[in-house]
């Protein structure tokens, strides 16, 4: 499936390489952060096409997903 | 002061600001907490905006931290001259060399979050410039109980975020979101000089947008701006609302 995928500050070095993503019919987000290897503890904001969603929601191909740490600093 | 200076200090506000734009500035009161690599750049602009004049309204600026060698990469009051100094106390004599009409008044101390109300009591914006999750998270539900305006941000690298609260929110999603008692990115990426006064500037630009009574410009929405790529991203924070009614989300 062809997502847009970008991963912020520190969870960049999950960004994945490739557009084209292996990840089985009716992919959920939960089954993108688990094919990108990120544990759930250290996403906090999850959106797709601008909107933020729950882990169950379902992508679609050619969807932009962003996938969000905890930020605080001043 | 000089004449010269009192006459020309507002004119290039103009006609971008209307007068009446530039006196809702005098007479607004703000309450902002935190003096470092957002707070400094942020008050620095309000005052050189015009807020708070003096015999109209106020700003109230709160942090009890000393300025130390880490703050000299982005806290614009921070100078190789005042290390070791108290935050409030430097951006005091800044405050003044840059517009001694501001009605500055300083809170010396860390607030503690029982001393959030008496903080931004009879303000009419509150402004979040904290470095801490924890506390930027009680700032946010000390206004929403007091029925103002907060506007969050917060920057970690080159990545930073601003979302307003309004008084008429029913919930507060960013505070769910975040309020989970992880690190911030913040620890692990350092924060930037540009990063800090870039997001502070927004904050600016949305305490103009209230205080003028104009639409805000970040409410409803958390705004990402990524400085690494040049990237703004607009995020819909109430969908997940909607969501958390279905069955099987979030289980």
């Amino acid at each position: 499936m062809i997502l847009e995928v970008k991963c912020y500050a520190t969870l960049v070095k999950y960004q994945p390489e490739q557009k084209d993503l292996l990840l089985g019919p009716q992919p959920t987000l939960r089954d993108l952060i688990g094919f990108l290897g990120i544990p759930e503890a250290e996403l906090k904001l999850r959106f797709v096409n601008g909107v933020h969603v729950g882990l169950d929601h379902e992508l679609h191909e050619g969807d932009r997903v962003g996938l969000f740490p905890a930020v605080g600093g001043g | 002061m000089d004449r010269q200076v009192l006459a020309g200090r507002y004119r290039r506000n103009f006609s971008t600001l209307s007068a009446q734009d530039q006196e809702r500035l005098f007479f607004c009161r703000i309450s902002l907490v935190g003096l470092g690599g957002l707070g400094g750049p942020l008050l620095e602009m309000l005052a050189r905006m015009g807020f708070g004049r003096k015999g109209c309204g106020w700003i109230r600026v709160a942090d009890g931290d000393m300025f130390e060698a880490s703050n000299l990469n982005r806290q614009l009051f921070c100078l190789e001259s005042n290390l070791g100094l108290p935050k409030t106390q430097e951006a005091v004599k800044r405050i003044q060399a840059v517009n001694s009409e501001v009605n500055l008044q300083v809170h010396k101390n860390f607030l503690q979050p029982e001393e959030l109300p008496a903080f931004i009591h009879g303000a009419d914006i509150v402004l979040d410039a904290l470095g801490d999750l924890p506390t930027k998270l009680a700032l946010r539900r000390a206004a929403a109980q007091a029925g103002l305006p907060v506007i969050t941000a917060a920057i970690g690298g080159w990545v930073g975020f601003i979302s307003t609260l309004l008084a008429s929110d029913r919930g507060d999603t960013l505070l769910r979101i975040m309020d989970t008692g992880v690190d911030g990115a913040e620890l692990r990426l350092g924060v930037l000089a540009p990063t800090a006064w870039f997001v502070a500037a927004l904050q600016c630009r949305e305490t103009v947008a209230l205080a003028c009574g104009k639409r805000p410009l970040f409410h409803g929405r958390m705004h990402i701006v990524d400085l690494t790529d040049a990237t703004w991203e607009k995020v819909l924070l109430e969908e997940e609302e909607a969501c958390a009614h279905q069955p099987a989300v979030n289980a």
